[in-house]
């Protein structure tokens, strides 16, 4: 695999930008890549209400344990 | 001609041209919340204004001039359609990362040759700014209920004071410069807020 990559100017030029050594694992390798939490973990508007829903889970369960003591 | 990357800047001549080398940065793999428009557009001016492969990057300042050469001082239309025809001839337009939303600064869509809509909107910003436009980010809806593409509006008749705003949809291919895809409804954000994406 070359280690540069030709780009074409409109007025018909070209030049050879240089890609990082070790292109073989370019894509393995992918500085100033970011990705998306929401696909990696659950972002905090879907957090809330599961922890908020467990949480008053909790509490009924308490309070039912307690009025039947 | 040659273009380098570099971090630390090492300028050097060889056979009387000057050419950049440079240091590549180490591997990194950053995750970011994207869950609103304004995080998705805080992570793209961010990249934007990146000081290595983005508008602060000399190699991108570089290509951004070189891109519009050919054309006549302070021709903004042959400058504007230089950037859109670099970007629409040499960026293939392609998906993410299969069930990953990733975005790339300018320099890594340049040496990959592709990107989706975000990482477009990212390069021909980057460039238009280089040349010293005014840049904005066009988030549209086909149908009005979900936020579907995004591309680059930049601001024409004044560089300062744009009166003026013209599309830059490079993911339409070359021959389409100031086309703008059928939308339903479309949110813009500036570019140019520097503290936005620190």
């Amino acid at each position: 695999m070359k280690n540069t990559r030709r780009l074409y100017l409109p007025d018909g030029s070209s030049f050879d930008l240089p890609l990082p050594p070790g292109s073989g694992q370019f894509v393995e390798n992918p500085v100033s890549m970011v990705t998306s939490g929401a696909t990696s973990w659950p972002s905090a508007p879907i957090l809330v209400p599961v922890l908020g829903g467990i949480l008053l889970g909790a509490v009924v369960t308490w309070l039912i344990l307690r009025q039947s003591r | 001609m040659m273009l380098g990357h570099t971090f630390r800047v090492n300028l050097t001549r060889t056979h009387g041209s000057r050419k950049m080398v440079l240091v590549p940065s180490n591997p990194q793999l950053r995750a970011h919340q994207v869950s609103s428009l304004e995080d998705r557009v805080k992570v793209l001016r961010w990249l934007v204004w990146l000081p290595q492969g983005g508008l602060r990057d000399p190699l991108l300042r570089r290509i951004g001039l070189l891109t519009t050469q050919h054309c006549p001082p302070r021709n903004e239309a042959c400058e504007l359609n230089a950037i859109f025809e670099f970007v629409a001839r040499n960026v293939r337009y392609t998906g993410d990362i299969a069930f990953k939303d990733t975005f790339q600064s300018a320099l890594r869509t340049l040496q990959f040759g592709g990107g989706d809509c975000d990482d477009h909107s990212i390069l021909t910003a980057t460039l238009a700014m280089e040349n010293g436009y005014q840049a904005k980010f066009r988030i549209t809806s086909n149908t009005g209920a979900t936020w579907d593409h995004i591309y680059c509006m930049v601001g024409m008749a004044s560089k300062h004071k744009p009166t003026r705003w013209v599309a830059l949809d490079t993911t339409l291919g070359a021959g389409k410069f100031m086309r703008e895809p059928p939308r339903a409804k479309f949110r813009d954000f500036e570019v140019a807020r520097e503290e936005d994406g620190e």
